[in-house]
């Protein structure tokens, strides 16, 4: 045992003379931009599909009639509502929203003597943060959902000219089940008798069930049928 | 990898070579088969870091798979040993003796699987699931959403609307 | 340096079947419950002992206080659902259950995540490794009552969250990469502040090196103490630091490099004596390595380019059967995901692998044998266990 080994430990005074490193008001704490708080909707942006409910593996998310929102055609008129007390503020569902209405603040601190406040709809329960700029927004390149469109070929002008040939060349198998892939099968559509009797939005892909499977062990971006509702919130235990 | 299994091959019914990177392969052995090519990685080949041990219920072919995972630090290589057995003679040989480690392993599959392992150390003492009553949770017949409703309570007052339905509703009350 | 002689006599016969003869009611033995809200238990965990006098005779480790049945879980929800969860595997280093869950998705599903996003991950993976050594630091050391450590090592670990809070938009649970990629770039500044943070860090372990190294009580109580045995490696499954300090440079960065390791230079901290003292050194010195590597990682990463792949639609995202193993360095060892797929849109079986798993059952049970009580905190400490990759 060394001299340095008795007397070294005694250098921990010097931080007698340092000032406090805590923070000094720690209530007024601003959280970073990109922080991921309490949430926030634009009611007029969303469209009630329930693509949030969907993918929260908590099953935190509820979808609520809402006062003063009208059933109409492409609005179910339906608003999430999250409780608090399962979600574990991942982001999926602010990701995942198709309108980019849902989004969250940088907010932390809420305090409430009833717990059941703590089950609210963003953007419809007015709160502190609702028109806080800061906090987790999707970045707009990124997306877990498909959103580009798969392109869909024409005839060259040229050719169009002096034909009758359809131009409109429509999609291969691979490229419909690539596009049917983006459906997230919200129903929405389907709700409304006009397109619900031309196209059913739910099903495209089962039509082609057989290159579906073939196309998958060898395709990254496997397709595959699309998801149902039975899939929500498997999450209660 | 595929040298190795070659090697291997010679000695033991061994199955295909399911090679999902160049470092690391998986190959399905004869449950009878699996301490000698245990023992042979582990002595002659050097594959001396038991990684991990593990199950898998493959409940629509009533077959259990177990995992062993074996890593040869000096090679960077790793190979799995799949050992199927049917789901109604669920037991197997154990391996404590080879790694120590495994009675560990062995006394959680016990547990969480309901997988045998006779002679294996304190295997029926309660791992991690004090006094549960019901069949092994790993398995895939056992419902964990229907084992939750059952024991525990939801929050009152949460109800949800499918979109579409209500859509429908509200739009059409009378179904048209 | 053994600090008392047991008296062997007492000892307790070993029975045919190899375990003990412990007769409690021949006064002689005691069972101490050690946990699991005791301070020297690092989370919940608890060890039943055996004690003869002063020692220890025999020592159980008992989990399953927050068995929360992730694997299970996990076979329910998509892909994407699992994404958030494997977080919760470990609390003082998450990342490690994101980054290896990730790659094992992408593996099965054939997906490369973009170079930029592998900077950002192998990043968030040292940071985490200090904060993780930060806690153990202080937990070691108020193990053996210097309480100061950790309040100093609390400090230094505030302001790697803040900088975690600003880079991925939360302090614990960063749920930051995603499979495919990683969800942002770094924000602007952060290189800054992200220096200034490493030279706090190092000053404060300055401040540790002299009055937690350089201690005559801290040395006397564990130099020669809880040794491993080089030969227990391969029989217990020992890795990471635990190993490193009985002097095999295990480390899974170096042999089986994985992200960008491959273009970092570092080399693996050995110690040799492979005692308590010589681990607790061993990890120091990796702390002071992760935040070189951290200043590696920040001049030499892409500041453009994609953060993620060209990722299927996560909604319905379905894997072609298969499975795999994937692993990574966390600052106990090595941490590892087995993945199986059938086909369906849902894992078949996540297997997580936690160093803990085989460090604070099978291993910390045998060191336990022959110790004192009072060395018995410091001693499972010393292994860096975290339980909830034990019970999972
Ligand atoms: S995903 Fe977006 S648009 Fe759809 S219901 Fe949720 S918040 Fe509204
Ligand atoms: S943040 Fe995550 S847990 Fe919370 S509501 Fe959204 S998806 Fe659910």
């Amino acid at each position: 045992m060394s001299v340095r080994d008795v007397l070294s430990p005694f250098t921990a005074w010097k931080n007698l003379f340092r000032d406090p490193v805590s923070i000094p008001d720690p209530l007024n704490r601003a959280a970073a931009p990109r922080y991921r708080g309490f949430h926030q909707n634009d009611v007029e942006k969303c469209i009630g599909c329930g693509t949030c409910e969907t993918i929260c593996q908590n099953g935190a998310i509820d979808m609520v009639p809402v006062e003063g929102i009208e059933t109409k055609s492409g609005d179910s008129g339906l608003r999430p509502r999250i409780d608090y007390g399962r979600c574990c503020w991942c982001a999926l569902c602010v990701d995942v929203c198709m309108t980019k209405s849902l989004t969250m603040s940088n907010a932390y601190t809420w305090v409430e003597n009833d717990p059941d406040l703590f089950c609210f709809t963003p953007g419809v329960d007015k709160k502190h943060w609702d028109n806080a700029e800061l906090g987790y927004h999707c970045p707009t390149d990124r997306r877990i959902t498909g959103q580009v469109r798969a392109h869909m070929r024409e005839l060259e002008p040229e050719t169009r000219i002096d034909s009758f040939v359809e131009i409109v060349q429509g999609y291969s198998v691979e490229e419909a089940i690539l596009e049917a892939d983006r459906c997230v099968a919200c129903g929405l559509p389907c709700a409304t008798a006009i397109t619900s009797a031309a196209w059913n939005c739910s099903t495209p892909a089962t039509r082609f069930p057989a290159s579906a499977a073939a196309s998958a062990p060898t395709s990254a971006r496997t397709p595959a049928l699309p998801a149902t509702k039975a899939t929500r919130s498997p999450s209660a235990g | 990898m595929r040298a190795l299994h070659i090697r291997l091959q010679h000695l033991f019914p061994l199955g295909e070579l399911t090679e999902q990177r160049p470092d690391l392969g998986f190959v399905t052995v004869p449950a009878a088969y699996l301490r000698p090519t245990l023992l042979h990685l582990r002595d002659r080949e050097g594959y001396t870091h038991l990684v991990l041990l593990t199950a898998v219920d493959w409940l629509e072919e009533d077959l259990f798979q177990l995992t062993y995972l074996l890593s040869n630090r000096s090679t960077g290589c790793d190979i799995g040993l799949r050992v199927k057995f049917p789901r109604q003679a669920a037991h197997m040989e154990s391996i404590h003796d080879l790694w120590p480690t495994a009675a560990t392993y062995q006394r959680e599959l016990r547990e969480m699987f309901g997988i045998d392992f006779p002679g294996s150390p304190r295997l029926h003492e309660e791992f991690i699931l004090e006094g549960w009553n019901d069949i092994p949770p790993y398995r895939r017949d056992f419902d964990t959403l229907k084992y939750a409703r059952a024991n525990y309570n939801d929050r009152p007052g949460r109800e949800t609307h499918d979109p579409e339905q209500h859509m429908k509703q509200q739009l059409y009350p009378d179904g048209a | 340096m053994a600090l008392y002689t047991p008296d062997r006599s007492q000892y307790p016969a070993k029975k045919a079947d190899g375990t003990l003869d412990i007769d409690l009611a021949s006064g002689k033995y005691l069972k101490l419950w050690q946990g699991p809200n005791h301070p020297g238990i690092t989370g919940n965990m608890s060890v039943e002992l055996t004690v003869c006098g002063d020692e220890v005779v025999e020592g159980k480790t008992h989990v399953g206080y927050l068995h929360r049945g992730f694997e299970k879980l996990m076979e329910r929800r998509s892909f994407i659902q699992c994404f958030p969860i494997v977080c919760r595997i470990c609390v003082p280093e998450p990342d490690f259950n994101e980054y290896c869950y990730a790659a094992a998705v992408e593996d099965l599903s054939g997906i490369q995540s973009p170079e930029r996003a592998n900077w950002m991950r192998a990043l968030i993976l040292e940071m985490g490794r200090i904060n993780s050594y930060l806690m153990y630091l202080g937990g070691q050391a108020g193990a053996l009552g210097l309480g100061v450590i950790g309040q100093w090592t609390t400090y230094a670990r505030d302001l790697m969250l803040d900088r975690f809070e600003e880079m991925t938009g939360a302090r614990i649970y960063h749920m930051f990469i995603l499979p495919g990629g990683v969800r942002d770039g770094l924000p602007d500044g952060f290189d800054q502040r992200m220096e200034e943070t490493l030279r706090e860090i190092e000053s404060t372990m300055k401040d540790v090196h002299d009055v937690m190294f350089h201690n005559a009580v801290f040395k006397k109580r564990t130099v020669g103490q809880g040794v491993i045995d080089p030969a227990w490696l391969d029989q217990y499954g020992v890795t990471g630091p635990n190993a490193r300090a009985a002097g095999v440079a295990k480390d899974v960065r170096r042999d089986q490099p994985y992200l960008v390791y491959r273009e970092l230079e570092f080399e693996p901290v050995i110690g040799h004596d492979s005692d308590i003292y010589t681990r607790s050194d061993v990890r120091r010195r990796d702390l002071l390595m992760s935040v070189d590597l951290i200043r590696q990682i920040l001049a030499k990463m892409p500041r453009s380019g994609p953060l993620i792949a060209d990722m299927p639609s996560m909604l319905h995202w379905k894997i072609p059967r298969g499975e795999t193993y994937v692993r990574g360095e966390c600052s106990r060892g090595e941490y590892g995901y087995y993945l199986v797929t059938d086909g369906s849109g849902f894992p078949r079986r996540v297997n997580v692998r936690g160093p803990s798993y085989t460090h604070a059952m099978a291993l910390l049970e045998r060191m336990i044998v022959n110790i004192n009580i009072s060395d018995v905190a410091a001693l499972m400490v010393s292994l860096h266990t975290y339980p909830p990759e034990i019970e999972r």
